[in-house]
Parts: structure tokens; sequence; C-alpha cells
């Protein structure tokens, strides 16, 4: 029996990027008319090498489609959630306080990371385990490593 | 007998003592990712001042030389370079490690890292005057042709993908751009933003783009982080002897590579390993399974940046010059202790400069314990810890680290974004290693370019600047070997197929060849 040959999935994101890489490349080249040469010279000469590159993938990919390896599924609203708990972290820690701060969103990472039941005493071990990790680093860096950790409005 | 007599002197209790806690604590701060070898020695540098000079410099140089070999840990481990001389580790130690090889990488890593520890030391005691000589005969244009040779990698590691390996690299560049320019000092790409007149801080950066990524996808599922073996195995000591005794060429070619790129000025243990993963891979009858968890490319790398501590202290010692950052903090120290460095260093003050380079020689060897232990436990909580903790616990290490490198804000933010931006790209097939090439070799690239652009014009000969100079052509020519000797190998000589399964053991490769 002929086996049907189906044609591979066209690599849209693929595309996409490669068509913001020559946006990229196109703004870089324009930043470089205000520069001296020394500073226009390397930029100019890469920004160039990307414009070729990204035109060639997006022409080759249009010509013949070529899916690439997609990743495993997972859970989107974990990832959402683990990308909006880190930026709370790195957007607060200044201005609320880096113990504070790294607490609670170390408390919030768990609760997106945890894919089991919770129960009380899970939760107790998870939350006295946070404390005392948070803790530790906090005294690590502060105290033996001399590295100034922010204090903000809290600690 | 003299020098007998300082290899006694180094071995009294007291500088074991102080070498084996220097290479424990420098393991340990350089396994956290963030906290680079400059900062280990940096930090502990104090510590040093009110001891004998000799016991003083061989504390540091253990402490050294024990945080290039631990950023092998989070390399391996969480696929987060603890220091940037571990960058070409995360290549094939994350994917050995997710395939339930774990031990076996870092126990692989310590052999590799003391092997390439004992070449640099014994270079830096056998050869250091003459070898000082190599770092003045590199110039601008040779520096620019060296971050090259690095780049020739991206074809190893776009992943069947060239143009986007391609593209990713180009992205790299144009990253290490931003900032004061390395030459002429123009500021570029700062979007009107003063926090990014600093540039994008190369630590911060490797960390997001590798960690971030990782856990994004690690709280999606609730699957293992990495597989983890059901019988026992302890440290698969025997094994990986085994794979470093059959990879021997390997390990003395890397180290001999990371000890020459260490006595090169501003070059350092990233580029040291590249270099050797490039070469490595070249000549590698596995070659096509570099990147995949090749055993042979975590020995190539580890014990590449751990012999640019040895080759590193040759022109600090000999000329006055670090060869690396953390050398820099050393001389500072040596300047405290009123040791004047240069060629006389080794006969007038002898004692000191031949004490300190057999405790090297001691702390390195002490390194294989400290590495396997230190390893094996490592291994054990990162496989043992559920998600709940790993997770948070990881992310909160690349938020203190990468804060703690410049004490910014700053680059955190950056560390995050361009981890988000490294994860999007990478479900587009654009992986990061590519972009981390481009945006460590960047400045290195620039520069050496530039400046030797400047010299050409000024003297009327760009081509020769380019390529007349002795060793332009013999790195040119590696780059050219490197690019093209994967395509012209099958046509030269008939080759048995390589074997397809990861190399773990003698006894399983042979099984499992073709």
């Amino acid at each position: 029996m002929p086996t049907e040959r189906t044609r591979p999935p066209h690599d849209i994101g693929g595309i996409v990027c490669g068509l913001l890489f020559i946006g990229l490349g196109v703004w870089v080249i324009t930043e470089t008319a205000g520069m001296s040469r020394l500073g226009a010279v390397f930029p100019r000469s890469i920004a160039g090498a990307l414009i070729v590159f990204s035109t060639i993938m997006v022409v080759v990919r249009l010509i013949r489609p070529r899916g690439h390896e997609t990743p495993d599924p997972g859970s989107t609203p974990r990832r959402l959630g683990f990308i909006g708990v880190m930026t709370a972290w790195v957007l607060l820690l200044n201005v609320v306080g880096f113990f504070t701060t790294s607490l609670l969103c170390f408390l919030g990472l768990m609760l997106v990371a945890h894919h089991g039941r919770w129960t009380p005493g899970l939760a107790a071990a998870l939350v006295l385990a946070g404390v005392v990790i948070v803790t530790a680093f906090q005294v690590l860096f502060t105290e033996a490593l001399n590295v100034p950790l922010p204090t903000g409005l809290v600690f | 007998m003299d020098r007998l007599q300082y290899l006694f002197d180094a071995l009294t209790p007291l500088n074991i003592a102080l070498a084996w806690a220097g290479v424990i604590a420098g393991t340990v701060i350089g396994a956290l990712p963030g906290l680079s070898a400059t900062m280990a020695v940096a930090v502990l540098v104090p510590i040093t001042f009110s001891m004998d000079p000799a016991s003083g410099l061989i504390m540091l140089g253990a402490i050294y030389t024990g945080a290039i070999y631990g950023g092998a840990f989070a390399a391996i481990l969480v696929n987060t370079p603890g220091t940037p001389s571990a960058i070409a580790t995360t290549f094939d130690g994350f994917p050995m490690a997710k395939r339930g090889d774990g031990d076996l990488a870092v126990t692989l890593a310590a052999i590799a890292s003391v092997c390439g520890g004992l070449v640099g030391a014994l270079a830096l005691l056998l050869l250091a005057p003459p070898l000082a000589r190599v770092a003045l005969a590199f110039g601008p244009v040779e520096y620019f042709w060296l971050a090259m040779l690095g780049l020739t990698l991206i074809a190893a590691l776009s992943e069947g993908d060239l143009l986007k390996g391609l593209m990713g690299a180009c992205f790299g560049l144009l990253l290490s751009m931003i900032g004061v320019a390395v030459v002429g000092g123009d500021v570029r790409f700062t979007l009107g933003m003063p926090q990014l007149l600093g540039g994008v801080e190369i630590v911060s950066a490797l960390i997001g783009l590798y960690c971030i990524p990782v856990l994004i996808d690690m709280v999606s599922t609730p699957k293992a982080h990495l597989k983890v073996s059901t019988t026992p195995r302890g440290f698969r000591l025997g094994e990986a002897l085994g794979l470093a005794w059959r990879h021997k060429v390997n390990l003395g070619r890397s180290s001999v590579i990371g000890t020459l790129v260490g006595i090169l000025p501003g070059a350092g243990g990233s580029i040291a390993g590249l270099v050797a993963y490039s070469e490595s891979r070249r000549t590698s009858k596995r070659s096509r399974h570099f990147g995949t968890g090749e055993p042979e490319g975590i020995m190539a790398t580890e014990s590449a940046n751990n012999a640019t501590v040895g080759g590193g202290f040759i022109p600090t010692l000999v000329l006055g010059i670090p060869g690396t950052p953390p050398d820099a903090v050393i001389l500072g120290a040596l300047l405290v202790q009123g040791i004047r460095t240069g060629p006389s260093l080794f006969t007038d003050q002898a004692s000191i400069s031949f004490t300190f380079i057999y405790g090297l020689l001691i702390a390195t060897v002490l390194m294989l314990p400290t590495g396997l232990l230190i390893g094996r436990y490592a291994y054990k909580s990162i496989i043992s810890l559920p998600k709940a903790v790993l997770v948070p616990t990881i992310a909160f290490m690349t938020v203190i680290g990468s804060y703690a490198i410049q004490n910014s804000a700053v680059d955190t933010v950056i560390m995050f974004t361009l981890g988000v931006v490294g994860w999007v790209l990478a479900r587009f097939g654009f992986k990061p290693s590519p972009i981390v090439l481009g945006l460590v070799l960047g400045q290195i690239a620039e520069q050496g370019f530039v400046q030797g652009w400047l010299i050409g014009s000024a003297t009327n000969d760009l081509v020769g600047m380019y390529f007349g100079r002795p060793l332009s052509i013999g790195i040119i020519a590696f780059i050219v070997l490197s690019l093209f000797y994967p395509l012209i190998a099958p046509r030269l000589k008939p080759r048995r197929p390589a074997p397809n399964a990861p190399e773990t053991s003698s006894r399983k490769g042979a099984a499992n060849a073709d």
C-alpha cells in the first residue's frame, strides 16, 4: 500500500522570529548612523549578517516548509504563574526589600511547582523549608559574603 | 635540593589544611550560580592578609581552582554554568544528567579538572618564563581570531539548524554591544536607559538564558527533573577513570589548550573551555554526539578551564600581568604581602613562589576527593528534592546570584528578561548556546577587530594585519579545520561508523557500537 507523504507544517514561529530579527537588524543599522566610525563598524557588520541570515531562513522556510521539534506540552497556566511570580520578584526586591520579597515569592513558586495534593502537614513542612532556605541564603550573603542586599520598605 | 625543600614547606599540616579549606570554600561558592571564581577569591582574600605569604597564596590558589571546578556542578545538574568557565560543560553535562548519568558526569568533571589543574600547575612550575613570552606575542588581531575560533562552535551547537544558530549568535553579539563601546566610547543601544550603560552583565545573562527556560519547563509537568537510577551506583569512579584513560589524548590536549589560553591576559576559562570543546569535537570519532551528552565534551571543557588556573598565574607572576580576573585579585594580594612580581620572583623570592606552586599542585590533587564528595551530595540533593522545593530554591539562587555580581537589581531584571526571551526563542528552535557564545565572545571579538583595523589602517597594511601574522595564520588554520574537517574527514579515510549509544563504560560502549 503506497504511503501518503504529508507536507510538514510551516515553521510559523521561526518565520515570525526571523522577521523580528530582520527588524532588529534594520533598527541597529539606523542607530549606528549617529555613532563614530569605530563604534559603528562592528554592530553594522553583525546587523548586516543578521539580516542576511534571517532573510535566507525566512525565504527557505516559505519555499520548503520544515517544522521544528516541538517542546513538551506541559501546563501553560503553571508556566505563566512562574513568569508572573518571577516578574514580581525581580521588580519588587529593591522596593519592598530583598528578604520579604524573596520569602513571599519563594512560597508563591512552591504553590506553582507542586503538582500533588496539598495537606496541612505538607504545607507546614514546605513553608518551614522556605523560611529556612531564604534565611540561610540571606545570612550567607549579607554576613559571610558581605553582599549588601536591599532592605527596601519592609526588609 | 632547594626545590625539594620547597615541596616539604608546602606539605606542612597547616598548608594542607589551608589548601583543603580553600578548595572546599571555592567549590561551594563556584557551584552557586552567579558567584564566580573572581568573587570567591575577592571575598576570601582578606583572610589571607594575616597569614605567612606562601600559606596565604596557597589558600588563594586553592579557592580559585576549587571555584573553577565548582562551576561544573550547576552546569551539569541544573543547566546553569556556576561560573562562565563552565559554559561548555552545560552542552553535554546537562543532557547526561537528564538521561540518568549525572553522577558519572560529576565524577568525570572532577577527574578532568584535576588533570587540567595539574597540567596548568606543572607548566607554571617548569615553563613559566618562556611561556610568559607567549602572552606578549598575542596582539589584538590574534584575540579577534581566537574569538572567531570560539564562534565556529555555532555549527555544533545549532542542533541541525545552522541558520537559526547563526541568527542566535548574531543576536548574542548585538547584546554584547549594549552600553559604552569598548573602542571609541560610543553609547550604543541603551534605549535612553542609563541602567543599560554598563551593558549586559555576562554572568547574569548566562544564568537567565540557561536556567530560567529550564525552570519554566520544570514547573509545567510533574515529571522528575532528572532521570533517577533505581540501583545505587556510588561515585562511578572506576567507569569515569576508564573513560578518562581512553580519552587521555583529549584530556592532555584540552589541558594544554587551557594552559595556553590561560596565559593570554583577558581570555579566561570560558574561552579555554569553548576552544578545547571545539577541538575535542573536531577530532572525536563521536563528534555528532557532542551536545547530546558526550563524556568527551565534559572532559575537554573541565580539563581546559582548570588548566587556565596554572596558565593564568604565569603572566601574573612572571610579568605582573594578570591572565584572568581572579589573577588580578591575587596580584593585589601579592602586593599587600609585599611581594614584587617579575622574572626575579623565581630567584629572589623562590621560597614563596615555589612553595605556592607546590601548594597549588597539592590543592589540585585534593580537589578529587573534595569534588567527589560534594558532587555526590549535590547530585543526591538535586534528584531527591521535591519540585516544590527545588524550583523556588534554584529560582532564589538565580535572583540572589545575579544581584550579587554587581549589587544591582538591574542585572536581576536583565537576567530574567533574557531568560524569558531565551525560553520563547527556544520554543521556535533557537537554542540558547549560540546566543551565549555571541554574548561571551562579542567584546573580545569587537575589541580585537577594531584595534586591528586601526593599526592596519595606520600602517596601510590591513590585509597583512589580519592575515599576515604567524600566530593569526595558525589560528585561522584551526578555524578552517574546525569548520571543514567534519565535511572532508569521511572522504579522506574510510571509517567505522560511530557508536550511536551514549558512551558510559567501555563494555557498554563496545556492546552498543554499530
